[in-house]
């Protein structure tokens, strides 16, 4: 029973991993582009079929570089994106205006991914370390879980580094306090915003490619992770990293345990955990 | 001249919904119906987004739940199905109320990705429970019989009488004292609140109508289909319909999504018998909406409305 | 050659022009202090100097050179610094980082060593956040943060607002170092003639146009005060 318990646990912790590492993407882009980016869950969809291709045409190549290979696709996809699209509607007054343009690429995307790579679920088999799991005191922790926990870690940590330590970092949270004078100080404001967008693309790729290993994907699937995002962001709160791995954490663990007992569910105990720590901040009044 | 205006809106509206509801084969019919539905949706965004200031992803939780509400409420009882098309909206409008209560909280594009976030769980809850349809869905059976009547020449009649009728409310609406607060409050919510508006209050009120008239919207086309699932109903293509229509037309103003609609439908069936795939389709009008969001942010309508207006020196509306 | 020419620049927001045809020069090594009413339009002026607001016409020159209009960073590159009314640093960012962030423009003499040795209460304080900091600290800050810039005009906007009168003496003292050291000022101060004091000249603002300027040594606090109210058409 503990040792079940356990199992769930960890399975729960590195789902959560993921979706804090989705989570983060979006945080990102509203805390310093100030855009809410909807097709945030297309590029999670876009990554996990880039790996899929990659896995295709070379079925030898290490996991290492299919990640390589599906985050430096979505960067170059977000930056672009942000460069010739969003950039123009972020001019608008109305904030409403980007959410709206990235709907719209949204909608773009899912269905050219859906033209060009048919509407199927497809997996991603990368061979052996599917299989392989470790035994510790009867339990049994699967590898890929290791990995992709480990991952999630190791991008939560990167992000910080580079948001605290560097140059980069430093000209990004002058922007995201003051974007008028750090545009005044000599700040390449749509620089910044162009890398941001790729970063962000960029962390929902890994995500999305090992998802994929989890389970299958379909070009539709973007648009449940892109609500996982959101929540792991609301619940998080913007700007906190540890806060949105945390919030992952409690949605991995939330999917993980109710699927256990109730099977065909999907995100159902998700949405309502959410929307459930929601009613309890508006009526603690601790929202708005 | 304005009331005059509206009589004869109304006049002509229900000669023209009678009368198209006779000449018209039931095919023609079913896609007319679905035009009217379109157009009662989109005005419902724009009433909500334009004129009201709040976006929501989320309108096809009230479209989906009119649909089934309808079907649950008919198929389990001996209340003629035809009442029930008038009840379903007022319970949708009620179960709106406590809703919008909590959403509120929420604020701009949360409150947009949260409405969704409602509409994703009430498709999971009909999705799950075989006594809400489950995956099957729910065969339209009133009071556990078949239909015996096609319905769609009265549901045409129907849905396009009452097309014409909300365009009427909203323009007698838009003019009253309350709909220009409605305004204020969209352009300036501060000063408006300053001014004694009660910006909840106002914002509850137009988030209600919103979801009655999508799940009059949803109940109108369930009958035409006889069929009702959750994949269906609650899927995003309907809220991403409403939403383009408006963005495309002209938020904000009552023609554009008329126009929005118009053009929605003829690009769609000129793609189809053209022989393009769905796909397809979605990444013009996706194309379409951000060229217009990013060129007349204020959609077609203004611009055609301004060039009229520079032209003739007349103000149309 | 003047340093800074502005030529006939008009500004307005929406329907309210707040800037209407204005123009004046400053030399090299030289400081302005500008002075008139709220609403004159001196916030403005700064504003489309350091490219913050695009001007409806007129044209801004830095040695004969046209500046890009409603680029600030074009204006930072050609040597424009703003202290903004308020500070306006950057809370996430320690002192030093917002030292750090205004290198971005320009190099020169104000390295961060300059920079503390100008303000040494800013190298004890360097690891800290500005909310941390004292009003005329923030002040001080700011001004740091404008000159790591390395501005050749370093625009000063209520430069003394809300500080102490003994703060105030201290930073007219640093900028009478930045004035030592070559770099052109434009000081704008609710107190007119604690600003003039420090300045070889003074121009007065009334409804968007300058409408009096003088020598500060012989400028006559009668004359400015009607310049300043409106009285001198």
């Amino acid at each position: 029973m503990i040792q079940t318990t356990i199992e769930l646990l960890f399975q729960g912790i590195t789902l959560g991993g993921l979706y804090g590492v989705i989570g983060a993407g979006l945080a990102l882009t509203f805390g310093i582009l100030r855009v809410v980016n909807l097709s945030h869950g297309e590029m999670i969809t876009i990554g996990a079929f880039v790996a899929v291709g990659l896995v295709t045409v070379m079925p030898a190549l290490p996991i290492a570089l299919v990640l390589v290979g599906a985050f430096a696709a979505c960067a170059l996809i977000g930056g672009l994106l942000q460069a010739a699209f969003v950039e123009r509607a972020m001019a608008f007054r109305d904030p409403m205006v980007p959410m709206l343009v990235t709907f719209g690429i949204a909608v773009i995307l899912r269905n050219l991914l859906v033209e060009t790579a048919g509407a199927d679920l497809r997996g991603l088999d990368v061979g052996g370390i599917a299989q392989r799991s470790f035994q510790i005191g009867g339990m049994s922790f699967g590898a890929l879980p290791l990995v992709t926990l480990v991952l999630a870690v190791a991008v939560f940590v990167g992000l910080s580094l580079l948001i605290r330590r560097t140059a980069f970092g430093r000209e990004v949270r002058a922007l995201s306090d003051r974007p008028e004078i750090a545009a005044l100080m000599g700040v390449r404001v749509k620089h910044v915003y162009v890398k941001v967008a790729a970063l962000a693309a960029g962390f929902a790729a890994l995500a999305g490619v090992l998802l994929a290993m989890r389970a299958s994907v379909s070009p539709y699937s973007g648009v449940s992770y892109l609500l996982v995002a959101f929540e792991v962001v609301v619940l998080g709160g913007l700007g906190s990293t540890r806060g949105a791995f945390a919030a992952g954490v409690l949605l991995g663990v939330v999917q993980i345990v109710s699927s256990r007992f109730d099977s065909n569910a999907g995100l159902l105990y998700v949405h309502l955990t959410f929307f459930a720590i929601l009613i309890v901040r508006a009526i603690s009044g601790r929202l708005s | 001249m304005d009331r005059h205006m509206n009589l004869i809106l109304l006049a002509g509206g229900f000669a023209a919904a009678l009368a198209g509801a006779f000449v018209f084969e039931p095919g023609m019919l079913f896609l007319l119906t679905e035009v009217m539905v379109v157009l009662i949706l989109a005005q419902m965004w724009n009433l909500l987004a334009g004129f009201g200031g709040q976006v929501s992803l989320g309108q096809q939780a009230f479209f989906g739940l009119g649909g089934y509400l309808l079907f649950l409420g008919a198929n389990s009882t001996q209340i003629p199905l035809w009442v029930w098309l008038g009840v379903t909206p007022l319970i949708v409008g009620l179960l709106a109320v406590p809703l919008g209560l909590v959403v509120f909280h929420l604020k701009n594009a949360y409150f947009a990705v949260g409405m969704w976030v409602v509409a994703e769980i009430l498709a999971a809850v009909f999705m799950r429970f075989d006594f809400l349809g489950g995956s099957a869905g729910i065969v339209l059976r009133p009071g556990g019989a078949s239909m015996t009547m096609n319905p769609e020449r009265l549901v045409f009649f129907i849905a396009a009488f009452g097309f014409v009728a909300i365009i009427v409310a909203l323009r007698l609406f838009l003019k009253s004292t309350t709909g220009l607060a409605l305004l204020g409050m969209r352009d300036s919510p501060d000063a408006a609140s300053a001014c004694g508006v009660d910006v909840r209050r106002m914002h509850l009120m137009v988030f209600v109508i919103a979801a009655m008239g999508c799940a009059a919207g949803g109940s109108l086309y369930y009958i035409t289909t006889l069929y009702i699932s959750a994949a269906d109903a609650f899927q995003m293509n309907w809220l991403i319909v409403m939403m383009f229509v408006s963005i495309i037309g002209g938020l904000g103003t009552l023609t554009g999504p008329i126009i929005g609609t118009l053009l929605f439908i003829m690009i769609r069936e000129a793609m189809t018998s053209a022989g393009f795939s769905g796909g397809t389709y979605w990444i013009v009008m996706g194309a379409l909406a951000v060229v217009v969001l990013l060129l007349a942010p204020r959609g077609l309508w203004p611009l055609i409305r301004d060039f009229h207006f520079r032209k003739t020196g007349r103000v149309t509306r | 050659m003047k340093l800074l020419e502005i030529d006939n620049i008009a500004a307005s927001y929406g329907e309210l022009r707040a800037l209407d045809g204005l123009s004046f020069s400053i030399d090299d090594h030289e400081t302005l202090a500008l002075v008139g009413a709220n609403g004159a339009g001196k916030t403005t002026l700064l504003r489309v100097l350091c490219g913050l607001m695009t001007p409806t016409r007129g044209e801004i020159r830095i040695d004969g050179v046209a500046l890009a209009p409603g680029d600030p960073r074009a204006a930072a590159n050609a040597g424009l610094a703003l202290v903004p009314e308020g500070r306006l640093l950057f809370d996430s960012l320690s002192i030093e980082e917002n030292l750090l962030i205004g290198q971005s423009a320009r190099t020169g003499i104000w390295s961060l060593d300059a920079i503390y040795e100008l303000f040494p209460i800013l190298r004890d304080k360097r690891r800290l956040s500005p909310a941390a900091l004292s009003g005329g600290q923030q002040q001080m800050a700011a001004i740091g943060r404008a000159l790591a810039a390395n501005p050749r005009v370093l625009l000063c906007d209520e430069i003394s607002l809300g500080l102490s009168p003994l703060i105030t003496g201290e930073v007219y003292a640093a900028l009478e170092r930045v004035q030592a050291e070559g770099t052109a000022l434009v000081v704008v101060d609710q107190d007119v003639t604690r600003a003039a004091r420090i300045a070889d000249r003074v121009a007065c603002m009334f409804q968007g146009r300058v409408t009096f300027e003088a020598e500060a040594a012989t400028a006559n606090a009668a004359t400015l005060k009607d310049a300043y109210f409106g009285l001198t058409a």
